[in-house]
C-alpha cells in the first residue's frame, strides 16, 4: 500500500505525518507494515475484521434507516497511536476535570457555593434540561454522581488535545473499544505485539469495583443490575455486552417491582433484591411517579427507594446540569473554584448565547462558528457554519434570538485527522476521542477510548447516526518501557507522504 | 434467574426445535414424491396438505413457507424470533450459541437476497436442518447446566412433543380411502422420514412398513430420540429437576408433565387400539397446552 500518494491538509494536523511530510516516530513500524501490504490485502483485513464484527452482533440501530435497523459500526482498520507520555499528561487532566465536575454536582444540589459566589451563573444552571430539582438536598452513597463519564477530546491544529466535552450522564461506546481491540489483535496480530500496547482487559472488573463501591448492603456479593431499555434500543449490544462481561444481571423496567420500599427483580424464584442499578436509561424514563408518567421503560417507586438508600443508582440522577454545553465554559473555573489547581486539559473557546457580548458576536460571525443546542446530542441541532447556506444561518439566527438558552457557538476547529481506509486508500479523516473515566473508590481512566472517525471527505462531524465509524486506539506504553517499536527502514529523514 | 429471560430460553429452545422440524417435514413431503415414481398428482397433494396441516402453515409455495418475512410461520421468522429472543438473554447464553444464530440468521437472509432456484430449495432446507443440530451441539457444549438451561431444553422437547403429536395425530388414520395400493406405503414410509425415523424403525422391523408398527413406533418406542413418549419423557425429566431448584412453586408443573410421561411409559399400541390412536393424542395435545400454561404461571409470571 502506497504512502506516498496520502495527501496532507495544510489545516488540520495529522496524527502520522508531520506537516513536511516524515512519519512521526511512533507511526513507524505501523508505515512500514502498511507499506509492505498489498491494497488486497488491507481490503482483505478489513473485510476479515467487519465478518467478526458482525458475527459477533456488534451493531448499533439507526432509527431513520428503513433498509435495515441493525448495522454494524463502520470499522477502519489503521489503529490511532498514542505515546504514553502524552496519555499521561491526558489521564492527569481527565481525572482532574471529572473530580471537579463530581464536586460542582455536590454543590449545586447542596450548599451551592459556586452560584452564590457568582462563579457560575445560578440562571443557567436552574435552566438546564438536565438540571432535576428532586435531587436537592440529597447525597447520592459515597458522594459519587458521575460513576461514568466519557470525555470527548478533539486535537486542534497544533495538535493539542482539547475538551469538545463532556458526558456524564450515561455515556456509550465502551462496548466498542473492548469489541474492536478483540477484532484488531487478530487481524494485526504480528503488529500489535511488535507495539507494546496498553492493555484494556480490566474495564469490566473496574466497572463492576466502581458499582460496588456505591452498594447499600455490605454482603458479599451485592445484586448489580444494568437497567436498559430493551432490545430495539442503538445501544442494547453494550448493555448486555457489559452486563455479560461485569456478571450483572440485564434488567429492563418491567423485570423491576419496588417491594417493601426496595428495589427487586421478578425472578423464576420471586423478588429478589437489587443492590445496585447501572442504568442506561435517561432520567425522565426511571420512575413515572417522579419523572415522566408516561414512561414504562422505569419502575414506578424506584426514585423514592434511591432517596431512602435502598438502591444505588450510577450515574445519579440530575448529572446532565454537569454536562450541559451552556455550563461547559466553565468547567476550566470549577477546576480551579474546587480544587485550586489550573486546568490541565484545555476547552474550546465558547459563546454563551444568553450573554449580550457574546450573542451579539453570534449573530455577527455565524458564518464562521459552530453552533450548538445546549440539550442536544449525537450530531443532531448542530450548525457548522463554514459548511452551512444563507438560509441554514438566518434560522439559527432566529431560533438563538428567540431562545439564547438553548444555544452556544464554537469557534470551527479543524480537527486532527488519521490516516483511514477508503476505497483502498489511505486518506486522511478527521478523528475525535472518547476515554472512559470510572469514578469508584479511586478514579481511572481507560487506556485510549473510542476513536470516532467521520467517513465522509471533510466532514467533522464523527457521530455514528451521522455516519461515522470507529478505530482502535492504542495508548502505548510509557517510557522506559516496550513503547513504539524502532524501525530501520522507514527512517525518520525520509517523507512518505505529500507534504505541503 | 430472571422471569423474562426463562421466558426467552424457553421460546428460544422452541423456535430452533421448530426450525428443524418444519424444515424436514417440508423437505420430506417434497422429496419423497419425488423418489416414488408411480405417484399420483392426488396422493401427492393430499401427501403436502396433510403436512402443511400438521404443521399450521398455510397453503403456500414452499420458498414462501422458507422466506416470506410478512407469513408469520415461515422458517426465516422462526430463526428471526429465536434471534430476537437470543438477543435479549444474550448476557446468558454462550457467546458461542449467539454467534452460531447470528451466523444462521445472516446465511438465510443472505440466501433469500441471492434468490434460491426451485432446484435449490431442498439445499436451504438442509442447511436450516444442519443449523439446528449445530445449535444443539453448541448449545451442549458450551452451556452450564443452570436453570437457564432447563427452560431452554424444556423449551425444545415441549416443541418436539408438540409437533410430533400434531404430525402424527394428523396421520395416523393413513392416506385417504380409495387411492392406488402404493398410496399406502407412501403416507407411512413419509411420515418416518419427516420424523428422522426411517432407519431407526427398519432395524427394529425390517420387514414391513405398516399402520401398526409405525404408530407403536412412533408414539411409544422407548429408545428413539424423535418419539413422543422419549419426547415427553425428556421434558419431565427436565421439568422435575426445575421444580427441584424452585421448590412448591414448580411442583404443578412437574406433576404436569409427569402425567403425560406416563401416559406413554404406560401404554402401548393395542391399548389405544391403532383406530383410536389420533384421539389419543389430541387429548395428549390437550393436556400438553394445559402443561405449558402451569409453566408459564409458575416461573414466568411473577
Amino acid at each position: 500500500m502506497k504512502l506516498d500518494d496520502y495527501e496532507l491538509d495544510p489545516k488540520s494536523y495529522d496524527e502520522m505525518f508531520t506537516a513536511s511530510g516524515l512519519v512521526r516516530p511512533e507511526y513507524r513500524a505501523l508505515a512500514q507494515r502498511l507499506v509492505e501490504m498489498t491494497q488486497s490485502e488491507v481490503e482483505q483485513r478489513q473485510r476479515q475484521a467487519d465478518l467478526l464484527l458482525r458475527n459477533q452482533g456488534v451493531t448499533f440501530t439507526v432509527y431513520s434507516d428503513n433498509a435495515g435497523i441493525e448495522k454494524v459500526f463502520p470499522f477502519d482498520p489503521i489503529p490511532r497511536l498514542i505515546t504514553g507520555e502524552e496519555w499521561a499528561e491526558v489521564e492527569r487532566g481527565l481525572i482532574q476535570r471529572v473530580q471537579a465536575l463530581n464536586l460542582f454536582l455536590k454543590d449545586v444540589y447542596g450548599e451551592q457555593r459556586i452560584l452564590n459566589d457568582g462563579v457560575v451563573d445560578a440562571g443557567l444552571v436552574y435552566g438546564a434540561s438536565g438540571f432535576r430539582r428532586e435531587m436537592i438536598g440529597m447525597l447520592p452513597p459515597q458522594s459519587v454522581y458521575t460513576h461514568i463519564v466519557g470525555t470527548d477530546l478533539i486535537r486542534d491544529e497544533q495538535g493539542r488535545f482539547l475538551v469538545l466535552e463532556d458526558n456524564v450522564r450515561s455515556p456509550s461506546g465502551a462496548s466498542y473499544v473492548l469489541e474492536c481491540r478483540a477484532v484488531l489483535k487478530r487481524v494485526f496480530r504480528v503488529l500489535f505485539d511488535q507495539y507494546g500496547v496498553q492493555p484494556l482487559d480490566a474495564y469490566a472488573d473496574w466497572l463492576r469495583e466502581t458499582l460496588l463501591h456505591v452498594s447499600p448492603r455490605v454482603s458479599d456479593s451485592p445484586t448489580i443490575v444494568l437497567l436498559s431499555p430493551g432490545m430495539y434500543n442503538s445501544a442494547y449490544f453494550e448493555h448486555s455486552f457489559l452486563a455479560r462481561r461485569m456478571g450483572a444481571t440485564l434488567v429492563e423496567g418491567r423485570d423491576l417491582v419496588v417491594k417493601d420500599g426496595a428495589v427487586c427483580m421478578r425472578t423464576t424464584n420471586g423478588l429478589c433484591r437489587v443492590d445496585v442499578i447501572y442504568r442506561r436509561i435517561d432520567d425522565d424514563y426511571l420512575d413515572p411517579v417522579v419523572f415522566r408518567p408516561d414512561s414504562i421503560l422505569g419502575c414506578a417507586g424506584l426514585f423514592a427507594a434511591y432517596r431512602s438508600g435502598a438502591v444505588a443508582l450510577a450515574n445519579a440522577p440530575g448529572t446532565g446540569v454537569a454536562d450541559d454545553k451552556a455550563i461547559y465554559p466553565f468547567v476550566p473555573d470549577m477546576i480551579r473554584y474546587y480544587l485550586g489547581e489550573e486546568p490541565i486539559l484545555e476547552n474550546v473557546r465558547t459563546y454563551i448565547a444568553t450573554r449580550d457580548d457574546d450573542r451579539k458576536y453570534i449573530l455577527e460571525n455565524i458564518g464562521s462558528l459552530c453552533i450548538k443546542q445546549t440539550d442536544a446530542s449525537g450530531g443532531y441541532g448542530m450548525l457548522i457554519g463554514t459548511q452551512s447556506t444563507a438560509e441554514q444561518r438566518d434560522e439559527f439566527r432566529r431560533r438563538i434570538e428567540a431562545r439564547p438558552r438553548s444555544y452556544i457557538a464554537q469557534p470551527v476547529i479543524n480537527l486532527g485527522r488519521h490516516p483511514t481506509v477508503i476505497d483502498g486508500k489511505l486518506e486522511g479523516r478527521c478523528v475525535d476521542l472518547r476515554p472512559y473515566v470510572l469514578f469508584g473508590d479511586k478514579v481511572r481512566v481507560i487506556p485510549g477510548g473510542l476513536t470516532r472517525v467521520a467517513l465522509r471527505k471533510g466532514s467533522l462531524v464523527v457521530n455514528s447516526s451521522q455516519g461515522g465509524g470507529y478505530k482502535d486506539t492504542w495508548v502505548l506504553a510509557g517510557a522506559g518501557d516496550k513503547g513504539a517499536p524502532t524501525s530501520d527502514k522507514a527512517s525518520a529523514d525520509k517523507p512518505l507522504a505529500n507534504g505541503v | 434467574m430472571l422471569s423474562r429471560v426463562a421466558d426467552a430460553l424457553f421460546w428460544m429452545g422452541r423456535y430452533l426445535e421448530r426450525v428443524e422440524h418444519v424444515a424436514r417435514v417440508l423437505d420430506v413431503t417434497r422429496s419423497v414424491l419425488v423418489d416414488i415414481d408411480e405417484v399420483d398428482p392426488e396422493t401427492a397433494k393430499s401427501q403436502l396438505r396433510g403436512a402443511l396441516t400438521a404443521l399450521s402453515l398455510p397453503d403456500a409455495p414452499t420458498e414462501k413457507l422458507i422466506f416470506d418475512q410478512n407469513e408469520p410461520t415461515s422458517l426465516v421468522c422462526a430463526i428471526s424470533r429465536a434471534r430476537e429472543n437470543a438477543r435479549q438473554v444474550r448476557e446468558v447464553i454462550s457467546e458461542e450459541m449467539w454467534a452460531h444464530l447470528n451466523q444462521a440468521y445472516w446465511s438465510i437472509q443472505e440466501a433469500h437476497s441471492r434468490g434460491v432456484h426451485e432446484s435449490q430449495l431442498s439445499q436451504t432446507l438442509g442447511g436450516l436442518i444442519a443449523a439446528s443440530f449445530l445449535w444443539d451441539g453448541v448449545a451442549d457444549g458450551t452451556t452450564a447446566r443452570d436453570t437457564g438451561w432447563l427452560f431452554l431444553k424444556i423449551g425444545k422437547f415441549v416443541e418436539r412433543l408438540d409437533g410430533s403429536c400434531r404430525l402424527v395425530s394428523v396421520r395416523a388414520d393413513g392416506p385417504p380411502k380409495g387411492g392406488p395400493p402404493s398410496s399406502e406405503s407412501v403416507h407411512w414410509v413419509a411420515l418416518l422420514r419427516s420424523l428422522c425415523a426411517m432407519e431407526a424403525y427398519k432395524k427394529l422391523h425390517p420387514q414391513r412398513v405398516d399402520k401398526k408398527h409405525v404408530l407403536d413406533f412412533l408414539i411409544f418406542d422407548e429408545a428413539y430420540p424423535r418419539s413422543l413418549r422419549y419426547a415427553a419423557v425428556a421434558a419431565a425429566d427436565f421439568a422435575q429437576k426445575c421444580a427441584e431448584i424452585h421448590g412448591p412453586r414448580g411442583k404443578a408443573v412437574e406433576r404436569a408433565f409427569g402425567k403425560i410421561a406416563s401416559h406413554l411409559e404406560y401404554a402401548d399400541i393395542d391399548e389405544v387400539d391403532a383406530t383410536g390412536a389420533a384421539e389419543f393424542l389430541r387429548e395428549l395435545l390437550g393436556e400438553l397446552g394445559e402443561a405449558s400454561a402451569l409453566l408459564q404461571r409458575a416461573y414466568f409470571l411473577q
